[in-house]
């Protein structure tokens, strides 16, 4: 019985959502505000119990430094004081200093170094002529795409480099149309999930 | 500001930030056990922190739609009344049954699969509609650049339809060519410029010289 | 103003949705059961993991909302098969605060008890974690120190597979597998694993955040699938049907749908007549 109403609740959730492409109303405004709600909610749940998985529980174990975490994860609702915003910078200052600090470093090789390295690939491959040109036409593609961004440079500004950074930008148009058809994509494929589950789970019509 | 008040208030932060980061970036490149136990330890703190953090989305609406509530009725728009306190209402009872009787619960679990998996899932599904209404109204070959990308997103959307893969294998090559020759070289370039960017964004914030994330001062 | 636009520009908004419900209702009514053309990617994804052996351990980040179930749940779902077919021990924690109520939604269809699966021994779960970069390099550096409890609040201390996860971890993770919505989760996994320990690596990003993935194949990332197209090709390709290749058909109608008014948009934009405003 539960499992029944639960579905008709969805269903009708779905259809209020979906209402807002056609208009936004009363019914729409209705499903937007339990969405925000619900979300919100979850995410406070989640966060609670990674708070007890990563930080009380080591505390009851007998790992006592933990109970600094939790005294800083404390203080960053002292951004809510304005006598006390001070506080607040504590905790921020070591989240920044430790995610930039683990990104920065694996920037370097999976970003810049790696990327170079792969992209010193043989230009002329002996008795395939079509690797061949393809390979030559990559590499333009890669050199003029990244004249591009060059904007700091004045030999950059020469007619021969901008014609360089204009082919750039056509490559760059043509990639950002492969994005454009994949987002598409992934919208209908969403989509597609909500119908099957109109059609299927609520109204039993398809199988 | 008193120079005390600067210490504690703005540059202890602001050292904590380099020291930490500093600790982070060397554990990548040394091996040496007391320091992988420390950034460990700092990592963990970082995760607890997030969580304590998550929490500002919950402090925020509860504050916004109070005061929403105190204005509304004033006003004598019972409606928006209705639909704040519907939020919060939900954001509630999502709380104490998740952290009360638990997520495991089959009650938190039903409430899940009846509110958020089915709102969630269609407020995301539904920009199809925003999305197919701009390619309808938006998109027109006004130039050579736009072409282009009407021209590959065209081959693309046709290549991603089996039907039309079944009747064009050809499609499939040249979207191959696409996908691993234009797009991956060009969205290359912009990742070796992100990432570039990135590494420099680090450096600065490392060296006080981005305090964004500090706050607002009283200065 | 609209009355300059030709009759194919003014097309209302609801006829256009109508048509895109339409033809997907449609095709979910009468499916069309079109064979799935298998691309490279897919096919060095499955490659990847075909090269695993027993008793190797896959990290697997679940970390889709409820949002992208569509296209993330059935990559997971032939994933987990794929694996219990070769032997492979499965750790599933979540980057998404959704993730962990969506799995039982995916083990549903799996049902690993079934296939002598045995939680604790075999496969693992461990929820939600928040962070970001920095938990995905502590996880990697000492799972066993970032994690007590699994996702029912079930003690580590007591699961063979947890404590077969002690430092360094990085040493003992033969693939990590990443489910996410968002391309700085599937970069991050890419720095603090691929490139710092060189583990290999297979992501399912949605289609649209493909691009953003593709320069780190396959130098960083050994196979990448294309969102819900890449789980119906990988269904194909590793002869595990599920409910991607239903939606592959949806997606062909949808997608004819919005290709005919991409077109009927262009000429009438270019049959307009021209002057006036």
């Amino acid at each position: 019985m539960a499992d029944v109403i639960g579905t008709w609740i969805a269903a009708l959730l779905t259809i209020a959502i979906t209402s807002l492409a056609w208009k936004d109303q009363p019914v729409s405004k209705f499903a937007n505000h339990i969405y925000i709600g619900v979300v919100t909610g979850n995410s406070i749940v989640q966060a609670w119990a990674n708070i007890m998985n990563v930080g009380i529980n080591k505390i009851t174990a007998g790992n006592y430094l933990y109970v600094v975490a939790i005294l800083l994860g404390l203080i960053t609702y002292a951004r809510y004081s304005k006598a006390s915003f001070w506080l607040y910078r504590y905790p921020i200052a070591l989240v920044m200093g430790i995610g930039v600090g683990a990104a920065m470093r694996g920037s370097v090789g999976g970003e810049f170094l790696d990327q170079i390295r792969d992209s010193f690939f043989q230009l002329s491959v002996p008795g395939d002529a079509f690797t061949s040109i393809n390979n030559i036409i990559f590499f333009a593609i890669l050199l003029s795409s990244l004249s591009y961004f060059l904007f700091t440079i004045r030999a950059m500004r020469s007619e021969t480099a901008m014609k360089l950074s204009t082919l750039g930008r056509y490559a760059m148009m043509g990639a950002f149309g492969y994005s454009f058809a994949n987002t598409i994509a992934t919208r209908i494929n969403q989509y597609a999930g909500r119908i099957a589950f109109l059609l299927i789970d609520w109204l039993h019509i398809a199988g | 500001m008193s120079s005390s008040r600067r210490m504690y208030q703005r540059q202890i932060p602001l050292a904590i930030t380099f020291i930490v980061g500093m600790i982070v970036s060397f554990d990548w490149f040394v091996k040496w056990e007391p320091l992988q136990t420390l950034t460990t330890t700092l990592m963990n703190f970082q995760i607890v922190m997030v969580a304590f953090m998550m929490g500002f989305a919950g402090v925020n609406l509860v504050y916004l739609h109070t005061k929403r509530i105190q204005r509304n009725m004033s006003d004598n728009k019972l409606f928006d009344v209705l639909l704040s306190a519907i939020l919060l209402a939900c954001l509630f009872i999502w709380i104490i049954v998740g952290v009360g009787i638990g997520q495991q619960s089959d009650l938190y679990k039903w409430l899940f699969n009846t509110f958020n998996q089915s709102l969630s899932a269609t407020a995301y599904a539904a920009t199809l509609f925003y999305l197919a209404s701009s390619t309808y109204r938006v998109l027109r070959i006004r130039s050579a650049e736009t072409g282009l990308l009407l021209l590959v997103g065209f081959i693309t959307i046709c290549a991603n339809i089996p039907l039309f893969k079944a009747w064009f294998p050809i499609l499939g090559t040249i979207l191959v060519w696409i996908s691993d020759g234009l797009v991956k070289y060009s969205y290359r370039a912009i990742t070796i410029g992100v990432g570039l960017g990135g590494i420099l964004m680090g450096v600065r914030t490392l060296l006080a010289m981005e305090t964004g994330y500090l706050g607002a001062t009283e200065e | 103003m609209a009355t300059d636009k030709h009759f194919l520009e003014r097309i209302p908004n609801g006829i256009y949705f109508l048509l895109i419900i339409g033809a997907m209702s449609y095709i979910t009514l009468y499916p069309l059961g079109l064979p799935i053309p298998v691309t490279e990617m897919t096919r060095a994804t499955y490659r990847a993991v075909e090269a695993l052996g027993e008793g190797d351990i896959m990290l697997v980040d679940q970390g889709y909302g409820a949002g992208t179930i569509a296209s993330h749940e059935p990559g997971f779902v032939v994933m987990f098969k794929h694996a219990m077919r070769k032997g492979v021990k499965l750790v599933i924690l979540s980057t998404s605060v959704e993730g962990p109520l969506l799995l039982d939604s995916a083990l549903a269809k799996i049902n690993p008890e079934a296939r002598g699966y045995v939680y604790g021994t075999d496969w693992l779960h461990v929820g939600y974690v928040a962070g970001g970069e920095p938990a995905y390099a502590a996880i990697l550096q000492d799972f066993y120190s970032t994690f007590t409890v699994d996702y029912a609040g079930t003690p580590l201390s007591g699961m063979p597979l947890a404590h077969e996860l002690q430092a360094p971890t990085y040493e003992k993770i033969a693939m990590v597998y990443v489910q996410s919505a968002g391309g700085d989760v599937c970069q991050g996994w890419i720095r603090q694993s691929a490139v710092r320990y060189d583990i290999p690596m297979i992501q399912q990003p949605l289609e649209m955040m493909v691009p953003t993935i593709l320069p780190y194949f396959p130098i960083n990332c050994q196979g990448i699938l294309n969102g819900g197209i890449g789980a119906a090709e990988y269904e194909s390709v590793s002869g595990l049907p599920g409910e991607a290749v239903k939606l592959s058909d949806m997606l062909s109608m949808g997608g004819l749908v919005c290709l005919i008014f991409l077109i009927l948009g262009n000429i009438g934009f270019y049959l307009k007549p021209k002057g006036g405003n």
